[in-house]
């Protein structure tokens, strides 16, 4: 402790690549967790993040679940949004150039109900200069009976492989916490992903036993916050150890600790979501955390740390 | 969030509780009908900050006036004096400037918690006030002396007659509908707010109710507290509380 001083004026590189992305730090803004901006911005300066991913954008507008759309729950938070979002149109026309001022690599998060519209939305984004794509794979498939797209490994194969095709820029996957996850993901990789979110949230029921009710109008909803930490961690680790994969940890973050856990357990860059949403401050403080735990274990560049758990 | 000292916090009858903040850490001068986000526990759980709409404001401090019904307020109603809590705001659209001279408030139960700040705001303004107030019962009417103190005509209701008319704040309010050009500000049970609305959409008054919902950030972040209105759904934290009357879906 005698040296604070000294080490303090050590320059801490927080940098980390993702593709053909650098980004002055592990921390990403997960979609639908910060509106496009417009509040969090009077709290919080976007510009201090590695990067920020969109809430959903699907080719059509969408309005989203009835309400109640939320409901918490022990250390966590349930919720059914739906998917609401504008639309590919009015994000290229009106959100996008407002977001370009934010001064941070953007990810816009897509989906579509069958393959079709996922690459009608990518074909649309490419006329945007957007940094990467994050390819929404929870999302149930119309065709295939409203099975999720990212409960089948050869139909996320041939998604992402049609997608690779046209989009040449950074291409994240979004996993779904359940299923064949391992599979899904070695398809995803496979297929050219450069990199996988893991994870989306657990689908998850909350009952009003009064009503005899679930406590969401649209039934089940997806679990997300610190509950859901150690489920994630773990995904992260396996699917490290597995596949060597270009990780982004998502799930439960709320401090600089969590971020490092989520870093030793193999994640590149991590996305913190629920936490925003209880403080809209809670990023920077975040990143402070980290800068202050690797004074502390003397380690001075981040990317190092990726995968180093001992186990 | 920013943090506030707690100025005071006085139970109010069984469970009701009124807390004064020191009100550096709001981010602007709020507007009756605004709300403000308070965390007063340092643990993930229970994991969101409670929404509450700014009950009075002076020069120094805001207050908000709550019923301790869960977790959240019964950890809210345990902070004292010179402890610090987190706080976000002032959040959404408060209730607009009159078209009229004339202001009815009508409050339901824990309702009245904008209108002790909304009634100052107005007799500034120089606006007439009336208050509509309609409660299940005596001992759920709250903050009576204060509304008396700034000379605000008060017309009661409760539920089960033990103070003022027995029955619902709607039947009086029909009758002073019917003669008055008039602006009505509401906040209460939703039931009561569809009536309010259909009321005053009878008589052609300009009328905004203040809504609530489930909300998890306040921010407009999370997309959680949506209500449907007959321009589809809308955002609480954002495009509300406050909404036009005209805009509430009937039942």
């Amino acid at each position: 402790m005698e040296n604070t001083s000294k080490e303090a004026q050590v320059k801490l590189d927080l940098s980390v690549s993702l593709g053909p992305l650098r980004l002055q730090n592990p921390l990403l803004l997960a979609s639908g967790t910060w509106g496009f901006g417009e509040g969090l911005s009077s709290y919080l300066d976007l510009s201090i993040l590695g990067a920020l991913v969109t809430k959903g954008i699907s080719l059509h507008p969408r309005p989203g679940n009835p309400p109640p759309r939320i409901a918490e729950t022990p250390c966590g938070l349930v919720n059914a949004i739906g998917l609401e979002n504008p639309g590919l149109e009015i994000f290229k026309r009106d959100i996008w150039p407002r977001l370009a001022c934010f001064k941070v690599p953007l990810l816009v998060n897509v989906f579509g109900q069958n393959v079709e519209e996922y690459l009608a939305v990518v074909e649309g984004l490419l006329e945007t200069k957007i940094q990467g794509i994050e390819v929404n794979i929870s999302c149930p498939n119309v065709k295939k009976g409203g099975l999720q797209f990212g409960q089948d490994p050869k139909t996320v194969a041939l998604l992402i492989k049609d997608i690779r095709d046209i989009w040449p820029r950074l291409l994240v996957v979004k996993l779904s916490p359940v299923g064949p996850v391992f599979e899904v993901a070695e398809s995803a990789l496979d297929a050219g992903a450069d990199a996988l979110t893991v994870a989306n949230t657990y689908p998850a029921l909350v009952v009003d036993v009064i009503r005899r009710k679930p406590d969401i109008a649209a039934g089940f909803g997806g679990l997300s916050g610190p509950a859901i930490k150690p489920l994630t961690l773990r995904l992260v680790r396996e699917i490290y150890r597995r596949l060597k994969a270009p990780i982004i940890g998502c799930g439960g973050i709320t401090s600089g600790q969590d971020v490092l856990a989520y870093i030793l357990a193999g994640a590149k860059a991590v996305q913190i979501g629920t936490a925003t949403l209880l403080d809209p401050m809670a990023p920077a403080r975040i990143l402070e955390e980290i800068e202050d735990l690797l004074r502390q274990i003397h380690e001075y560049r981040l990317a190092q740390l990726t995968g180093e758990l001992q186990d | 969030m920013l943090k506030a000292s707690v100025i005071s916090q006085r139970l109010l009858k069984d469970n009701f509780a009124l807390l004064w903040l020191d009100k550096t850490p709001l981010k602007k001068p709020p507007r009756p009908g605004q709300f403000v986000m308070l965390r007063s526990w340092s643990t993930l759980e229970p994991l969101l900050a409670r929404p509450f709409s700014i009950h009075d404001l002076n020069e120094k401090a805001f207050a908000v006036l709550y019923q301790i019904k869960g977790r959240g307020t019964s950890l809210l109603s345990q902070v004292r004096r010179g402890q610090k809590l987190s706080v976000l705001g002032p959040l959404g659209k408060g209730f607009p400037t009159p078209p009229t001279p004339k202001v009815i408030l009508v409050a339901g139960g824990i309702g009245i918690a904008p209108f002790l700040f909304a009634a100052r705001w107005l007799k500034a303004q120089n606006y007439k006030i009336h208050l509509f107030y309609g409660a299940r019962s005596r001992k759920d009417l709250l903050r009576l002396t204060a509304f008396r103190a700034l000379k605000i005509p008060v017309t009661i209701t409760t539920e089960d007659g033990s103070a003022g008319h027995k029955g619902l704040i709607t039947t009086p309010l029909s009758q002073t509908l019917k003669d008055k050009a008039v602006t009505v500000f509401a906040c209460g049970p939703l039931p009561m707010l569809r009536a309010v609305a259909r009321l005053t959409q009878e008589h052609n008054t300009p009328a905004y109710l203040s809504l609530e919902s489930r909300m998890a950030c306040g921010l407009g972040l999370c997309l959680g507290c949506v209500v449907e209105t007959k321009h589809g759904y809308i955002h609480v934290c954002q495009e509300g509380p406050v909404i036009e009357a005209a805009n509430l879906l009937n039942d």
